[in-house]
């Protein structure tokens, strides 16, 4: 089976909502706000909505789409997917609003047609409208590469003050995905969208729904159709063209939102994706009039159905003598499986390049993503696993969604959320998630986009759901910074700074290198400041957190009657990261932050401490973190302990103020200062 | 046996050659600071006629490190004038065993239409290897035909950072009587020049460069690099033609292109008499049909074939209401004209760092247009891409540069005002209060003038309110604060045009209260965040391209009952990079700090780089020294 390309989006598992195809109702036709073409003077008037504010650039008046079915030539059905939309520009900020693409797919055996494309912008002047209408020879077609074409078109004659009007419509044999909608726009509020579907009951899909807005409209109902469908047959030399009707029971649903604000994109938020208002399908049945097929309406089919496909688990099964070079140069004579999976991991990831993090498939054969040294996501991970079975080792595949992807549904198996592999293994019952696709990984590390709740190990011996949370994350950071009075300069005061960061942070400071790392810190410390002897212990040891080395020197300042001295050295929390006061939406960090500073210096000789910051605790939530910062001074000592913690990452829109406030109290902490006198 | 020896004869030549791409082959200096080697680089472009030509590269690069992996992938671009013969890239391991070919067809062909056009006819074939094992060597070849010549290639031997060469060659062929314009630029490589039957061969090359390292503040690229520019005489595209020679004969084919182009729909006709008849002065008659031009059109971006070269015309603009740089200032010319006003179309390179070009050697610098009204003592320009610039203001996407002014005498180089030190400005007021615990309340005016103004120009014009808060916020480097009220006015009446800023905010814990003191940072938000590198070895010339001044005023209201401890020194630095003045007082009840930078356009000897350091080091430190204020006893 092909598969279209992939879509960005994602579902709210709390606000999921499973319908199968069951329930019938009767409904009135609710009239739709618009006639296509039909604008008058008052149009330009927007009526008073509640979803349009002063940052409205465009609102979008009606965005009604419209999927039924139709018989093809192909035997089986397509879907017809209408849509008529019509915005008004508010000002110039919106003029992107009357660029319209259209981004359709083909493969061998099926594809997308485009047709129908009307096109006018509306402009009133001296109180009439008028009309300027898309010219045919102005929609160009641009082929992005052998699969994707898209469509695109600029409407004309656009101002400030324009109604702009489209409609096309789309045929694509593509049945299994039937397109999703959107009633909440990222950009622009819209008074009105609606999205009709009429499915014959030779499909049936399972309906998923996100978002906070309530319908106006939802209804359904049952009804009847007709559909001719061709069929061509190869007999021995002779072609025979077979047509047929088939009358099927059909079903209707009509949904309807009005007066839906734009989506306001926020930090620390995984997508918005995952919480704008939306409906999606994924087939979950079909019926050819005898008989029902499932088709992954839940893990278990799904699951066994991956493991035949040759794009997917087929090629784990093989075991051909093929990759036996391969693996015997990775391992060796290494007998143990733990170092046997530890070198061909390290081969894997070291040998090969991931072109496409957003594939899961193999899109090609593991022969020729040997060959090529690169490959998709799917491509790197299934070959690990493959390779790691080859030597008999218990690996298998696991499907998830990466964070910027959106979440996915552990109640069903939709396909299309799922863009990432990694691989399972198990040694001795133990477990390790691995990823070769992801440069500078450790054995048994994953990057921190793959945290992501829900993922589906794909196995026929013990698949099953398992969560990767982000609260789970254990990353922790430890800094300790010695300071002392120079034992020969009079003056001079000598520091030591030693700090392991967490995993993640160590990527990152992989990712820049040592170079890069100590030039930019070096810009970060006063010129007076002498740094020296710097080293990153395990930057090439990719299973551990890095440790970053230095030392540093403070000169002679015996001439100031008063020394100013933050003690919390390049570390800390500078900046409130929360700078918007109000939140609609989760705060989404990466990780839960635990991070600790020790810092032991030296009174400077010849001074007596004036002035020192309170010691002070406090908890967040309760017991959902804390703040700590110890200080105390004795023996021509001061002592510091600062340590930061929240046990988790996840927190919900409430907390948001109080999040901003903790790390409002914790800025102001790091920034208070010991006052050094000079001795009379 | 025989048929053994027969393989082994076959294997030859692949084996010698494979050896000569071994990685160890490379000597130790062409490794220093180098991600890459070019091993090998060829590049044939042979002119047959003005109209067509065929090109023939290869470029063979033994990639060292992570920061060579970028030239494993090959992009060739094609479109109407430039067909892809054949191409083919190979790669091999470090002892020159190859590890994979690929064909033409096995290439991937993606279209060349970014997001910034809407539709272009390019497309690239790409050929990207992956490897993980360094060194290895990337080989690719290609051999493309042209139809249609508008500019030649220039010849860089070493045109990118972090690379060193071994061997680089530069070839073109041209029918024996083909005047063939050259010009070696920072660098005085000439030619051996051999002739071969009725074809002149021009022959240039470089051996063993070693790897370059970037540097700050740095002229511009086609000021240092050695290169090699070479430019048509006669030329030929689809059935234009033009003799390149002179900036005047390539102005006059680009006036070729425009020629019959400016004709406007009546309705368009009438409009313009309507806006314009009743006005006497020529200045207010321009600025009318621009501010109509404004109104009325947007950019849009469609090239193809010839079209990247010849505008739309005026009637094309007048109703679609969009075009790209050329069609609109082609347009807004016939809109003058209609007005009975001259103006002209204006070929220019475009971005803020592009300001120098060649301009004693004619040949395609140039990538935009715009348009202008020449008077007697001054010229209007126009910038008809942009719906929000004031008529008669260039920003620095343009200005202060050569570009070539098209009539129907030809061309002429012109060149684009330059704003200096009082044009480019920041003036800001501050005006807060700080009470007991520290917390800080200000309003702040500012005046953003001139280039100063450029980015802010195109955020409030362009981004929606929400947007505009978030970028504010991403500019203030404040510990923790709530901005209360925020606006801008953009005024364009008097030129240069300038954005009036006035912003609230309040900081909770502005200043740290701990214990009896107070530590108050006078200087609230214009500290500079440059720090440059003390030990940098310095090779090029220090260009300072922007010129400014920038004057904060900061009064700031305080708690009573506190005496100052320590304070700021006050500062003067007059150096000829700029000049750095900042002065703090406190009074009873408030603190009073005056701040001025100024930066000078100019360029410096290498030597200067300490200095220049050491000048923006005292600023770095002046600007986040703070008061300390101490309880009476």
């Amino acid at each position: 089976m092909k598969r279209k390309k992939q879509s960005t989006g994602c579902i709210k598992s709390l606000a999921l909502l499973l319908f199968i195809i069951s329930s019938i109702f009767t409904f009135a036709q609710q009239k739709e706000p618009i006639v296509y073409g039909k604008i008058s003077a008052t149009d330009f008037i927007l009526p008073k909505s509640t979803a349009i504010d002063s940052n409205s650039n465009a609102v979008i008046i009606a965005d009604i789409g419209n999927t039924s079915f139709v018989g093809n030539k192909k035997g089986w059905l397509s879907y017809v997917f209408k849509r008529r939309k019509r915005i008004k520009i508010i000002n110039k900020k919106a003029f992107d609003a009357a660029t319209v693409k259209v981004m359709l797919y083909k493969d061998e055996n099926a594809e997308e047609k485009l047709e129908g494309i009307q096109a006018s912008t509306y402009n009133l002047v001296n109180g009439s409208v008028i009309e300027s209408k898309l010219d045919k020879k102005d929609i160009f077609e641009d082929r992005h590469d052998k699969n994707h074409i898209e469509n695109k078109f600029t409407l004309p004659a656009v101002k400030e003050g324009s109604i702009i009007e489209y409609t096309y419509t789309i045929t694509s044999d593509f049945y299994f995905n039937i397109p999703e909608w959107e009633f909440q726009n990222i950009d622009y509020p819209c008074l009105w969208s609606q999205y009709e579907i009429t499915i014959p009951n030779l499909l049936i899909y399972v309906f998923l729904r996100q978002g906070i807005h309530p319908f106006f409209i939802d209804k359904s109902s049952e009804g009847r159709a007709n559909y001719s469908i061709r069929d061509k047959r190869e007999e021995g030399l002779s072609t025979t063209e077979q047509s047929y009707s088939v009358t099927a029971l059909t079903y209707s649903h009509t949904w309807v939102m009005k007066d839906v604000e734009a989506f306001n994109v926020e930090n620390f938020i995984t997508t918005p994706y995952n919480y704008n208002d939306k409906i999606e399908f994924q087939l979950s049945q079909t019926y050819n009039g005898e008989t029902t097929r499932d088709v992954k309406n839940n893990w278990a089919n799904a699951t066994s159905e991956l493991l035949q496909q040759s794009d997917f688990g087929a090629p784990l099964q093989q075991s051909t003598g093929e990759f036996d070079d391969i693996i015997k140069n990775a391992i060796g004579n290494e007998t143990d499986d733990l170092e046997k999976a530890k070198k061909i991991y390290y081969y894997v990831r070291d040998n090969f390049t991931c072109n496409n993090f957003y594939n899961k498939y193999i899109l090609t054969t593991l022969h020729d993503v040997v060959k090529k040294r690169s490959g998709s996501v799917g491509e790197i991970n299934i070959l690990l696993a493959t390779l790691l079975r080859n030597a008999k080792i218990h690996a298998d595949p696991v499907l998830l969604s990466t964070t910027e992807f959106g979440f996915n549904s552990p109640s069903y198996p939709i396909m299309d959320r799922l863009n990432y592999v990694i691989c399972r293994v198990k040694i001795w019952d133990k477990v390790y998630f691995l990823d070769a696709a992801t440069p500078m990984l450790g054995f048994g590390k994953l990057a921190e986009n793959c945290y992501n709740g829900h993922a589906r190990i794909i196995c026929d011996i013990d698949s099953g759901s398992v969560y990767l949370y982000a609260d789970s994350i254990k990353e922790a950071k430890f800094t300790s910074v010695f300071i002392v009075n120079d034992e020969k300069e009079n003056g001079k005061m000598d520091g030591s700074f030693e700090s392991t960061p967490g995993y993640f942070e160590s990527t990152k400071i992989r990712e820049k290198g040592e170079p890069d790392y100590f030039k930019n810190l070096r810009q970060q410390y006063d010129n007076d400041i002498k740094i020296e002897n710097t080293s990153i212990d395990s930057i090439k040891e990719y299973e551990l957190p890095v440790k970053v080395r230095y030392d540093f020197s403070y000169k002679n300042r015996t001439d100031d009657d008063l020394i100013y001295f933050s003690p919390v050295i390049y570390e800390g929390i500078m900046k409130n990261p929360f700078t918007a006061t109000e939140r609609k939406y989760p705060v989404e960090m990466n990780y839960p932050i635990d991070e600790t500073y020790i810092l032991n210096a030296d009174v400077p000789k010849g001074y007596t401490v004036d002035d020192i910051p309170k010691s002070v605790k406090i908890t967040y939530n309760d017991t959902e973190g804390f703040f700590e910062y110890l200080i105390q001074q004795g023996d021509g000592r001061i002592m510091l302990r600062w340590h930061i913690k929240l046990n988790k990452a996840r927190f919900s829109a409430d907390d948001y103020n109080s999040l901003r406030d903790f790390f409002a109290y914790v800025v102001k902490k790091q920034s208070e200062q010991i006052v050094f006198k000079k001795k009379k | 046996m025989k048929l053994v020896f027969a393989l082994c004869l076959l294997m030859m030549p692949f084996v010698s050659f494979a050896q000569h791409f071994q990685s160890n082959d490379i000597p130790d200096s062409l490794k220093k600071n180098a991600g890459l080697v070019t091993r090998y680089e060829e590049e044939v472009f042979e002119i047959k006629s003005p109209g067509k030509a065929t090109e023939h590269e290869r470029h063979v690069y033994t990639i060292l490190n992570e920061d060579g992996d970028y030239v494993s992938t090959y992009r060739s671009r094609y479109d109407k004038f430039t067909s892809i013969n054949n191409i083919t890239g190979t790669m091999y391991d470090a002892s020159g065993k190859e590890l994979k070919h690929v064909r033409k067809k096995e290439m991937e062909d993606v279209s060349g239409t970014g997001d910034e056009s809407l539709i272009t006819d390019s497309r690239y074939k790409i050929c990207s290897f992956n490897n993980r094992t360094y060194p290895y060597t990337v080989d690719f070849e290609e051999e493309d035909d042209i139809n249609g010549i508008l500019d030649f290639p220039d010849w860089v031997p070493q045109g990118i950072n972090k690379a060193s060469v071994e061997d680089t060659k530069f070839v073109v062929i041209a029918p024996k009587d083909y005047v063939l314009r050259f010009k070696p630029v920072n660098c005085s490589f000439q030619p051996v020049i051999t002739e071969d039957g009725g074809k002149k061969i021009y022959t240039w090359e470089r051996k063993n460069l070693p790897a370059r390292n970037k540097e700050i503040f740095a002229p511009s690229p086609i000021q240092i690099i050695p290169y090699v520019m070479i430019a048509p005489s006669d030329f030929e595209a689809q059935g234009y033609k033009g003799d390149m020679s002179t900036w005047e004969g390539y102005g006059k084919f680009y006036y070729e292109l425009l020629k019959g182009r400016d004709i406007l729909p009546e309705d368009i006709k009438r409009k313009v008499h309507e806006l314009t008849d009743n006005l006497n002065d020529p200045r207010q008659k321009i600025k009318v049909l621009y501010d109509y031009l404004q109104r009325n059109t947007h950019y849009i971006s469609i090239q193809l074939g010839i079209g990247g070269w010849q505008p739309f015309d005026a009637a094309y603009v007048a109703t679609k209401r969009y075009g790209d740089c050329k069609a609109l200032s082609n347009f807004m010319v016939s809109l003058l004209k209609e007005a009975g006003i001259k103006g002209n179309s204006v070929i220019i390179r475009s971005g803020a760092n592009e300001t120098s070009m060649n301009s004693d050697f004619p040949s395609d610098q140039f990538d935009h247009v715009i348009s202008c009204v020449p008077f007697e003592k001054d010229t209007v320009w126009l910038e008809c891409t942009s719906q929000t610039l004031p008529a008669g203001y260039l920003s620095s996407f343009t200005a202060n540069r050569y570009a070539l002014l098209v009539d129907e005498a030809g061309g002429k180089l012109v060149h684009t005002p330059k704003y200096g030190l009082n044009d480019n400005q920041e003036i800001k007021k501050i005006t807060a209060t700080i009470n007991e615990e520290g917390n800080l309340s200000a309003s702040i005016n500012t005046m953003y003038k001139a280039e100063r103004q450029d980015h802010l120009e195109q955020l409030i014009n362009y981004l929606s309110k929400e947007d505009q808060l978030k970028h504010l916020k991403s500019s203030i480097d404040l510990p923790t604060y709530d901005i209360v009220k925020f606006d801008y006015v953009q005024h364009k009446e008097i030129l240069p045009p300038s954005i009036t800023e006035t912003l609230e905010l309040n900081a909770p814990n502005y200043a740290q209260a701990s214990g009896k003191r107070l530590f108050i940072l006078p200087n609230v938000l214009t500290r500079s965040a440059i720090k440059l590198k003390q030990d940098e070895e310095r090779k090029y010339e220090i260009e300072l391209k922007d010129e400014y001044r920038l004057i904060d005023s900061v009064e700031i209201k305080i708690p009573g009952g506190f005496q100052v401890e320590a304070l700021p020194r006050d500062m003067k630095l007059e150096t000829k990079f700029g000049k750095y003045i900042t002065s703090t007082r406190v009074l009873p009840d408030k603190i009073i700090y005056y701040r001025l930078q100024e930066q000078y356009s100019g360029k410096f000897p290498p030597s200067d780089y300490s200095d220049l350091t050491r000048f923006y080091d005292e600023i770095f430190k002046a600007d986040r020294s703070k008061i300390v204020l101490v309880k009476k006893e």
